[in-house]
């Protein structure tokens, strides 16, 4: 890690949008709540939006304490690193999350985004009883229902859009956004 | 058989207040489930009410009431209704309500949906 970070260029491309909050780096527990806390009062006046976003924000957040691929070490333990951004304009909140996969997930990813964004509210929720009815929890490998994409895109009831990059042989960047509209 | 209580715990993961009553059969999980590894949390929970269904064999009168909870929790509630429905099937007295807050669209839809596609009576409240 000897490239210098640049705050300026990093500045200068977020300055388009409205930005209500924005976080890059290890994505702890506590992070999770302190963000999550502060979606709660950003949008105290907006509750039925702002419950949405709180929940898809949930959902997003562990994807990345659980499943992003690159990491660091803090006080002895492992914590994933990711990226994530609320903005709004003026009709929608959108939630942005980022972070680095191995690439042999990007298909999977990709075809399950595809399949989301072209079902059905109905499909969608047979779908995500289907999924959560199979294989039990103590003996799973996934540390949550493994439905956590369907359940932000119900939530949202907006598609999910999805960019991959490269960024070397083995791994690429993977963002994901989605909106909910303001005012439900 | 004893009472079950675990009191729901509020900081960096939410808990939900639990409380199962083994001599009424009331049975009520409510608050906000969030938690670090969901299956910890809900696999003695399950444990009593198979325990509750196999020794006790008294009616169960079961409450969700939740305001908030993520996916792999609503994988539990699924463990939860499922053995539920078998106690019924097998002669066992089952009543469910699911309570939602009255804007919670998303809460409504998921206690329909197990409801539908389980096939099992649920009391759908909104408050």
């Amino acid at each position: 890690m000897s490239k210098k970070f640049s705050f300026f260029h990093h500045y200068v491309n977020m300055s388009d949008d409205d930005i209500l909050i924005s976080y890059k780096g290890p994505m702890s527990d506590v992070i999770i709540h302190e963000i999550s806390k502060e979606i709660q009062a950003k949008l105290a006046e907006d509750p039925k939006s702002g419950k949405k976003v709180y929940a898809i924000f949930i959902e997003l957040a562990q994807n990345i304490f659980f499943y992003s691929s690159e990491s660091t070490m803090l006080g002895g333990k492992t914590y994933r690193i990711g990226s994530i951004v609320l903005s709004q304009d003026e009709e929608n909140y959108t939630l942005t999350t980022g972070n680095i996969v191995e690439k042999k997930w990007i298909p999977i990813l990709w075809d399950r985004c595809e399949m989301i964004n072209n079902a059905d509210r109905e499909t969608l929720r047979k779908m995500k009883f289907e999924q959560r009815d199979q294989g039990t929890m103590s003996t799973e490998n996934s540390k949550g229902a493994g439905i956590g994409l369907i359940q932000v895109a119900l939530t949202s009831a907006q598609p999910i859009s999805v960019e991959f990059r490269d960024i070397d042989e083995t791994k690429s960047f993977f963002a994901l956004s989605v909106s909910v509209k303001k005012n439900l | 058989m004893e009472n079950l209580i675990i009191e729901g715990v509020k900081s960096t993961y939410f808990t939900p207040h639990v409380t199962f009553n083994a001599s009424t059969g009331e049975c009520s999980i409510a608050g906000e489930s969030y938690l670090e590894d969901t299956w910890d949390f809900y696999k003695p929970i399950l444990a009593w009410l198979k325990q509750y269904t196999e020794e006790v064999k008294g009616p169960i009168n079961f409450t969700f009431d939740l305001t908030y909870y993520n996916t792999s929790s609503s994988k539990c509630f699924l463990d939860i209704v499922k053995l539920l429905k078998e106690y019924k099937e097998n002669g066992g007295q089952v009543t469910i309500n699911w309570k939602h807050p009255e804007d919670d669209d998303d809460i409504r839809e998921e206690a329909e949906d197990y409801k539908n596609f389980l096939g099992i009576d649920i009391n759908i409240i909104a408050y």
